[in-house]
């Protein structure tokens, strides 16, 4: 080729900053430090703590909210965003525990929660995707929507019942003190990992929420790439719904209310970029057991749910301010 | 200073586009009305006019961001249709913007394989291969690129710029848009890229310039057509006219009578 006369390649080292000094910067690893010291904080604040089953039952506190979280990263890194997960689950469980009247086995409801789920993650894709219309008003919309038609059909009634098979899903054991739902945990963040950092469809996602423009001229389906975050967000609000209500054994209307909040806050707590464009599973994953351990550890401390949200509020402040604070008191 | 080279174009042959009687409305404004303008190998056709003259859209059109009410659009004299960004790519057209073309948060080897990352069979992208990919093809257009592994927002416009001709010369394309390629850029990487320009011309690649600078039209390219409300002023060899011709014909809709 031409271009190559004249010109050779010169060796320079071309990383004046090396591996080891990205990851000590890296906020997946302050957030580590959050967690050990939370953990360690933990084991000061009640000696129950470290009890292999007490640990056990923690994981509970995040690892339905994370499942959606997985899902819920790659929807705000493509520069979306879905609030109506929590409304998901409810209607949801609504439409499983409804089934349950009829005979409906374990088989018949897991089905019938993927699908809800499913269908409501479409309906948002649509609306988003087809219609043109910003994903935040359209599923703050759907958020009522899913959830008052829950309250349309139970009223201050409860489904109740369902067979020991299904509540396995929420509070089974796989082996010693695994939880079936820890499992679950586990293999979706391994899934997700791999599909938004080693594939081409998660780079598209990174792709889509850096520049769509961009995207679109590079031959990238965008409005393709996002009905399928949309449906897959959809899809894990409809397993985290099966989970949560084999737990609960019961379905109420205000079944995961307000979880949307949770489950964001664990996504940005995460170093998911609001804005789009940047993030990793990996942050998620330690955000989601930073989230689960406060919570956990306040409970333990018979603090109440309402100043545990203020607790967690003022955690996901903290951290986001803290590298901004760091980074302003040294310029000075 | 290149004016020698434009007479060298040999026209005689099929043009590599032809875009014939396009016409594009927008809601009753006449946006782009009845132009025809061609390409051939190896030329850099600069296309001139205001603000809202309507080249943006034309070239728009020919990249697949619309579609035209009418006329037709022909590659290599084969009729093409071309109704996305992804069916342009079908027929080896690649369109190069200034501040669009990349993804901020990617490193220069993920942004030149946009959207069309390597994979292995399992569909795991392959990053090492990727690296020695850009780094081979920027060894040969930009030797002293060296932040492989930086996100691109930490380049410099001159670096950034590379990195976008890079894919499109990575990727074997034949015609190129270009839409104000150097508006950002200091002094010294605007050569860079009008001599990367030149190499592109002499490897046959086809080239549409979209420019506000006139000065620079009359150094890169051989022929400039002109836009004025819509319609074509006219096709003129830039070796023909002088700037105030262009100027001319950019401002007034006077077409000198040295039509190409």
């Amino acid at each position: 080729m031409s271009l190559a006369e004249g010109t050779r390649p010169r060796n320079f080292p071309d990383r004046l900053t090396g591996r080891g000094q990205r990851i000590l910067r890296s906020w997946e690893l302050l957030l580590f430090v959050i967690a050990v010291l939370i953990f360690i904080a933990n084991t000061q604040a009640s000696p129950y703590f470290l009890d292999p089953w007490n640990l056990s039952d923690a994981t509970f506190n995040f690892t339905e909210k994370s499942m959606i979280a997985f899902a819920m990263a790659l929807l705000i890194i493509s520069g979306e965003i879905d609030l109506s997960v929590a409304g998901i689950i409810a209607l949801a469980s609504t439409a499983m525990g409804w089934a349950l009247q009829f005979g409906v086995g374990t088989p018949g409801l897991v089905a019938i929660g993927l699908a809800v789920g499913l269908l409501c993650g479409a309906f948002n894709g649509v609306l988003v995707t087809r219609l043109g219309l910003p994903s935040i008003v359209v599923t703050i919309g759907t958020m009522s929507l899913f959830r008052g038609i829950s309250y349309i059909v139970l009223g201050d009634q409860a489904f109740n019942g369902y067979p020991d098979s299904f509540a396995w899903l929420g509070r089974g054991y796989v082996f010693w003190v695994i939880t079936f739902e820890l499992t679950l945990f586990v293999v979706f963040a391994l899934i997700y990992g791999v599909v938004l950092h080693k594939t081409n469809f998660g780079r598209h996602v990174y792709t889509i929420g850096n520049n769509p423009v961009a995207a679109r001229f590079s031959g990238i389906r965008v409005e393709r790439v996002k009905m399928i975050l949309f449906l897959l967000t959809g899809l894990m609000s409809g397993i985290a719904a099966i989970c949560l209500t084999g737990r609960l054994g019961s379905t109420r209307p205000s079944i995961a209310y307000a979880w949307e909040l949770e489950v964001v806050t664990m996504v940005v707590l995460g170093g998911v970029s609001i804005l789009g464009g940047a993030g990793s599973i990996l942050g998620v994953v330690i955000a989601a057991l930073v989230i689960g351990m406060v919570t956990f550890g306040l409970g333990l401390l018979n603090v109440p749910g309402i100043v545990m949200s203020i607790f967690i509020g003022a955690l996901l402040i903290g951290v986001i301010a803290l590298p901004r604070l760091v980074t302003k008191l040294r310029r000075r | 200073m290149m004016s020698t080279e434009s007479t060298a174009i040999d026209r005689s042959g099929t043009p590599l586009v032809e875009m014939r009687n396009i016409t594009k409305t927008f809601g009753g404004v006449r946006a782009v009305d009845d132009v025809s303008i061609n390409l051939y190998p190896g030329e850099v056709v600069g296309l001139l006019g205001h603000n809202g003259a309507g080249k943006s859209t034309l070239i728009k059109i020919l990249s697949g961001a619309y579609r035209a009410d009418s006329g037709e659009i022909l590659v290599d004299g084969q009729k093409a249709d071309i109704g996305s960004p992804r069916d342009a790519r079908n027929y080896n057209i690649e369109t190069i913007y200034q501040t669009l073309a990349l993804a901020d948060n990617l490193d220069a080897a993920s942004n030149l394989f946009l959207g069309r990352e390597l994979t292995n069979r399992m569909g795991i992208v392959d990053d090492a291969t990727m690296e020695a990919e850009t780094r081979k093809i920027m060894s040969r257009l930009n030797p002293n690129f060296r932040k492989f592994a930086a996100p691109v927002k930490s380049l410099s416009g001159g670096q950034r710029q590379s990195v976008a001709i890079s894919r499109a010369v990575y990727f074997n394309a034949r015609i190129l848009i270009m839409d104000e390629p150097t508006a950002a850029l200091g002094v010294q990487e605007t050569e860079m890229v009008s001599e990367l320009i030149q190499e592109l011309k002499k490897q046959g690649l086809g080239i549409f310039l979209i420019d506000h600078d006139i000065h620079q039209v009359m150094r890169m390219c051989d022929r400039a057509s002109v836009m004025k409300n819509g319609e074509l002023v006219g096709t003129v060899n830039v070796a023909d006219v002088t700037e105030d011709d262009l100027l001319g014909m950019i401002i007034l809709g006077k077409n000198p009578g040295k039509a190409a």
